[in-house]
Order: C-alpha cells, then structure tokens, then sequence
C-alpha cells in the first residue's frame, strides 16, 4: 500500500509544520526574556551603566522620545545624532517596548513651530560644502514626552555626558513627585524671597523649593532631599549644628555657600567674618582659605569719576570678582559652563577632604593669574592691580565632596541644646553616599549674580547634581573617539579609492579565467 | 549525515564556480560595494565602515540573495535531475542543507573579497575592532537569513524568475517591517518590531551582539530550510 504510506508521511509534514513553527515562536518568546548582551566595541560604548539599565526596567508607561535632527548635519554632529540613536537603541532594549523614539528633521517636515515650541532652538553650524565653509541652520534637540510633561535636551554639543542626560531627562520626566530643595533660614543667609527670586523661580519648575527653620528640638522636615545653606551672617546655634548633621546622617545633601569674609562694595570695605560656620563645617572636610581671590580674569563694574568738573560713568576690570572659565570636564556640575562670576570669593583647602578620607573633587579654578588679598582689605575699584599681584595659579573655588561621613555628635545631641532629651530620637552616625557641594561665595545666586545666566546654570547644576538619585552620578563621561584616516596625497587617496573598487573585482575575474582556461585544457587533455 | 551534506554542498559549489554566474555576482557586488566604499572614505574621514555595512550591503542583499539561491533546487526540478536524486539514498534534509551551505559559501567568498575594506581603514587609521567584527557577523546572519528564504522559494516552483521574485518579495516584507511601524498601534508595533530583520541586524552590526537577536537569526535560517525540506518531500506524496 504505497499511497496511504505516502499519505501518511504527508499528514505527517502537515502536522509537524505548525509544531515546529510553534516550538520556534516559544523558543524566541523564552529569548526575549532571558538575554545576554556583548559589546564588542573598544570602549563598550555602547554598554549603559547599572543605573540607566534599571531606570529603562522600571519604566512602566511608554515614554516617547522625539529627536528633532536635521537630516544633514555635518561632521562631527552628524556621529552624535547616529550614537545618540545608539544611546536610545540601548534603552529600548532594556525598557520592554515602553521607550520609542522617532527622528524629526524639523526643517524638511515643516515642524521647526513644534520643535521651538518644545524649547529647542534652531542652531548655527559650520559646514563645510563644495570646499567652502557655510553657516548653516541645523536642529540637534531631544524632547522626552511622558503623560502629560515634557523634558528636552535643547542641543546635543557633545556625546561626553550623554547617557546621563539622557537618564536624568527619563528619571525626570518620569518622576511621580518634586523633590525638595530647602533653604536654610534663621542664621542671616540670604532670604529665598527677596534676593533670591531668579534661582527660586528657576528651581520651582523642576523641583518644590521651601526656607527650612529648625524649632529647637525637632529634624529637619524629612522630605526635605537638599538643603542649601546660602550666605550665613550669624552663627549657627547647637540644636541647628546636631539637626543639620542629623540630616547630613540620614542622606540629605548639603550645599555649602558662605563668605568667609564678609565685603561690602559700597563702604569699599571687607572683614574676615566672625562665626562659627568654617569650624562646624570642618567636620564634613570643608575648609575656606583665608583672604579674597582676585582674578585678573574678572568681571567688570561701573565707577563715577570726576577729572576736574566733569563726572563721567566709567567701566573697569575688578579682579575681586574672578569670572571663572576653567572647569572640570569631569564633574558634571561645571559641564558646558563658560564664565560663571564670584564676587568676592574665598578659595577652598582640600587638604583636609582628603585627610578624612573623602573625595574632593575640585569643580571649578581661578584662571592662570590670580592672587590672594588678606585682611585688612581695600576693595576700591580705584586701585590699581599689577602682574606681581596675580601670583597664583588655578585655586579651588567650588567642590564637590564624597563619602561616608561620620556624626559630628557622636555622644548624641550637645547638652547646650535646649532639646528635651526624652523626645530625640536616636542619633545617627553615619551617611554613606554623602554628597556635597561647597563654593567659598554666596554672592554668586543671588539676584544681582544670578542675572547672568552662567551663574543661575552653576547653582541649577549643583541642586540637579546633589538631588540626583545616587546610581545616575555613577554613570560615566564617554566620548565617541573620532577615528579620523590619516592625511595622505591625492594621488594616495586615488590609488586606494580604485584598488578598492576595482581590486576584489579583478581577483574575481582573474580566478575565472583560471578556472575557464584549466577546464578547458582538462578537455583537450 | 554530513558525509551526504558536504557531498551536496562540494558538489553545489563547483557548479557555481564553474559557470560563469557566480562570477557575475561576485563582480558586481564588489564593484558596487567597492564604489560606496571609496566614494564616501575621504569624504567623510573617519575609519569607520558602518554605513556601507548596515545600509549598501542589506540593500545589495535584498537583490543579490535570491540571484544567488533561485536557481538551487528550482533548476533541478526543471531538468528532472531532482527525481534522480530520490532514488539515492540521501534523504531531504541534506539535499536542501547542502545545497544551502554552498550558496552560504558564496556569500562568504563574496564578503571575504571586502575585507580589502577593513585593511584599508587599518593602514589609514585605527577602526574600532569590536565594530568591524560584529558589522561581518551581522552581514553572515542577514545574508544566511535571506539564503534560507531563498532555498526555500526555490525549492517552490521549476521556475527561477517565479522563485526570484517570491523569494525577493519575502525578503523585501522583513526588510520594510520595521519602517512602517508608525502606522501601528504599540503593542503591534513592537511585535512586527521584534519580527523586522533591520532591528535584529542593527543591533549586531554596531558591535552589540545579543542572543536575543542571534535567536531571531537562527529561528529564521532553521525555519525557513526547514519549510524548504517540507514543501521537497511534498513532491513525494503524489
């Protein structure tokens, strides 16, 4: 019975083909979730750091990302547009479809209305087209869209600090409440309402900003997340020493602004401030250096001058407010900042970070030529300054410091406090992933410095930077390395253009002709 | 087993070889990667070989593959040698994977003959290893996906040109998948995604080898040789 074991065997193909099918589909099913991954690139650029991964896992709405990117950007713009896409490929994988992204060339799709609108703007660029070098207009912008809020990166310069632009815009975006920036008041600091009004307006956008007091006896309010302790006039009292460490303890980040010398530009005078701030700050590794920093790099002021019945307004450079250019590329505080003005600025010591065993790291320095001015000061715009006065290179103006910082109560609150001992609760004694930022100025974010806009991005980057859940500061700085070719002769560049083109060719043909002519000779033979 | 297997595949290989097509094939397709290899190099300046290997190449495959298979085991079945191989004593299977290895070693000479490329960029700069490698392993998997369609196609029907354009067709559908997503809904979407060869081939090609994507890639070749096997025995139930 040869046709029923035929028609066998095909009912056989018949049923095997949908099992297979089956069985294929289960297998890639069971793929999609248990993975691995490598990078086989030379800086494994393209890996996301443990914090990005579980940022993208833990996305459980879709999050639209819309590049707007002119589809011609020139070198070498034109490899970030492709890295970033790269960068968001990455996500993707690890967001379980809740992350897509579309590119948008706004000029080409009529949509440069959307993308201002969205808060990226148009940007000039060099291009270089039939050997000429051109202005050209290009977008180079991400927008991060969730629910109903928006994120942007207004212009992508560089790939440096991408991955984490990119989760901090995510986390952003995503994030179901603001956290909390206080203010320290109660110690003459400068007042959030009335001289601070540019900084707290531009902070509320991202984040709930409130003055902190402390009530002898009770915590800092433990929502608060940063607490920014700006200008103190005035000593700090032992309850509000143990509530700030207190806080410092159980993971609040510290800002530190203080002027250890306290100027005054219209009584042209300055004295070294009396309180007890440096000594209680000492105990996280902060110290000032004595006397001002004067800059030959600076801002400039406005002065009256009378020569014989004439008052004229002149301009000149007045090196007591250091215009600092010079950050470091690998903090991200300082990233893409050019020119951020301190008026009357002390330096910092790390000497003593590192003696405690924290990590200092240096965010900004004074330019090549700078000095320092001891007490007693003359600060009139008046005087004249000569090269022998900038004697000093590259201080410390603002850093960031690390660690795991220790009680500076370790027997539990001071007895001076005034507190009722029975209703403290338990002291703490250590912070790990401390985190905080110290500039030797307060004058830097108040309303008259944070005019400019350099200042008001220093002090947003800093809060960014201490708010920031902890694993996103761990993300690193990565450049995609230009792999530029070596520069050769045009006769060079035509003799590797054509042996590229025609050189496998001709090995081709040349091994058919082999072939052609010995099986030829084969059948004659 | 593979004793049958690399019989079929030796014997395939010489047949390409000696008639004057696989020559035709291998020219123009070094020509054609050759000339945007060259044209873009010092245009652009960088040693890099990224755009030729995730955009020339795929589109050259989308035409090159099914020239390369539509003559596999269609041409067989025209001149009735297929009914000659039943009566050996071979079985399907490795008629069909033997026949799939030779053209996957046209491929491979074909992809062999571009490393000229590579060397190039090494002598004129410092290419990035890890991206060069994973652009060639991306290209194989594509380039085998697309030869099992073809074997595939081929085995179909006695015509090449009916299995050509099937076989094109098949491939063009994978090959757009992912470029049209934005007409459907996300669910959709991302599952027509994780189908698209573009998505799983983008991947490895920058230097990022996933298994999730070498699973998709293997799932197609073994599939699709697979179907070729079935639809070979079909001939027997009659």
């Amino acid at each position: 019975m040869a046709v029923s074991k035929n028609l066998r065997k095909g009912l056989g193909t018949l049923t095997s083909v949908p099992l297979v099918i089956a069985s294929v589909i289960a297998l890639n099913l069971i793929g999609v979730f248990v993975f691995a991954r490598f990078d086989l690139t030379d800086a494994k650029l393209y890996s996301l750091s443990e914090a990005s991964r579980r940022l993208a896992e833990s996305l459980d709405d879709p999050i639209v990302v819309k590049l707007y990117f002119s589809d011609d950007l020139p070198a070498p713009y034109n490899a970030n547009a492709r890295y970033l896409k790269d960068q968001l490929a990455e996500y993707r994988v690890y967001s379980g479809g809740n992350l897509r992204y579309e590119f948008i060339d706004p000029m080409k799709t009529d949509r440069e209305r959307e993308a201002q609108a969205l808060g990226i703007p148009p940007m000039q660029v060099n291009a270089y087209e039939k050997d000429k070098i051109e202005l050209k207009k290009v977008y180079m912008g991400v927008a991060f869209l969730y629910e109903d809020k928006r994120e942007v990166i207004p212009v992508v310069q560089s790939t440096r600090n991408l991955e984490y632009e990119i989760s901090s815009a995510i986390q952003k975006v995503t994030a179901k409440t603001l956290p909390t920036i206080g203010f320290l008041t109660g110690h003459g600091e400068t007042d959030l309402a009335s001289q601070m009004q540019m900084v707290s307006q531009a902070l509320s956008q991202l984040y709930d900003v409130e003055p902190v007091t402390i009530p002898a006896g009770e915590a800092i309010d433990p929502k608060v997340a940063t607490l920014i302790i700006c200008g103190p006039t005035d000593s700090v009292g032992a309850w509000d020493r143990y509530a700030i460490d207190q806080f410092i303890m159980r993971g609040g980040k510290l800002a530190a602004f203080y002027d250890p010398v306290a100027a005054d530009l219209q009584q042209q005078t300055a004295v070294d401030r009396q309180t007890n701030w440096p000594e209680f700050l000492a105990h996280y590794g902060i110290r000032f250096q004595p006397g001002l920093v004067i800059d030959a790099r600076c801002g400039q002021i406005a002065i009256m001058q009378q020569q014989g019945f004439i008052r004229y307004q002149n301009v000149v450079d007045f090196p007591y407010l250091p215009q600092v250019v010079h950050f470091n590329p690998d903090n991200l505080i300082g990233k893409d900042l050019e020119g951020v003005t301190f008026p009357f600025v002390s330096a910092l010591d790390s000497t003593l970070a590192d003696s405690m065993g924290f990590s200092f790291v240096p965010i900004c320095w004074s330019s090549d030529h700078s000095g320092v001015r001891r007490s007693p000061y003359y600060v009139s715009p008046m005087q004249k300054f000569d090269k022998p006065d900038f004697d000093r290179a590259g201080m410390i103006l603002a850093a960031a410091i690390t660690g795991s910082f220790a009680t500076a109560f370790p027997q539990g609150p001071p007895p001076d406090a005034g507190a009722d001992p029975t209703k403290i609760p338990a002291p703490l004694r250590a912070a790990t992933d401390g985190r905080m930022v110290v500039v030797g100025d307060a004058d830097f974010c108040n309303d008259q410095g944070s005019r400019s806009a350099s200042n008001l991005a220093f002090l947003l980057n800093i809060v960014d930077w201490l708010t920031k859940e902890g694993g996103l500061i761990s993300i690193r700085s990565r450049e995609v390395t230009s792999r530029p070719l070596a520069e050769v002769s045009e006769g060079t560049r035509s003799l590797v253009k054509y042996a590229n083109v025609f050189g496998p060719p001709l090995l081709v043909v040349l091994v058919g002709v082999w072939r052609w002519q010995s099986r030829r000779r084969a059948k004659r033979g | 087993m593979f004793a049958n297997i690399w019989t079929f595949t030796l014997k395939e290989l010489k047949s390409f070889f000696n008639s004057p097509v696989a020559y035709v094939i291998l020219t123009l397709f070094l020509l054609i990667g050759g000339w945007f290899f060259s044209a873009g190099l010092f245009l652009i300046g960088q040693a890099d070989m990224r755009d030729l290997a995730t955009v020339v190449f795929p589109l050259a495959f989308l035409f090159f593959i099914p020239a390369i298979t539509m003559r596999l085991i269609a041409e067989e079945k025209k001149s009735g040698t297929l009914e000659l191989l039943v009566t050996l004593p071979v079985r399907d299977v490795e008629i069909v994977v033997g026949k799939y290895l030779a053209a996957l070693g046209l491929l491979a000479s074909a992809l062999l003959l571009t490393f000229s490329y590579p060397l190039t960029l090494s002598i004129l700069g410092d290419p990035d290893g890890g991206a060069v490698v994973g652009a060639y392993l991306g290209l194989i998997l594509l380039g085998g996906s697309y030869l099992a369609i073809g074997t595939f196609t081929s085995g179909l029907t006695h015509n090449q040109i009916v299995a050509f354009i099937t076989g094109f067709v098949i491939i063009f559908a994978l090959f757009m998948l992912d470029k049209v997503l934005v007409f459907f809904p996300g669910p959709v979407a991302s599952v027509l995604e994780y189908l698209s060869v573009s998505y799983h081939f983008e991947n490895v090609a920058r230097g990022v080898v996933d298994t999730r994507d070498l699973i998709y890639f293997l799932s197609l070749i073994a599939g699709f040789l697979f179907l070729a096997v079935r639809s070979l025995e079909a001939r027997r139930w009659k």
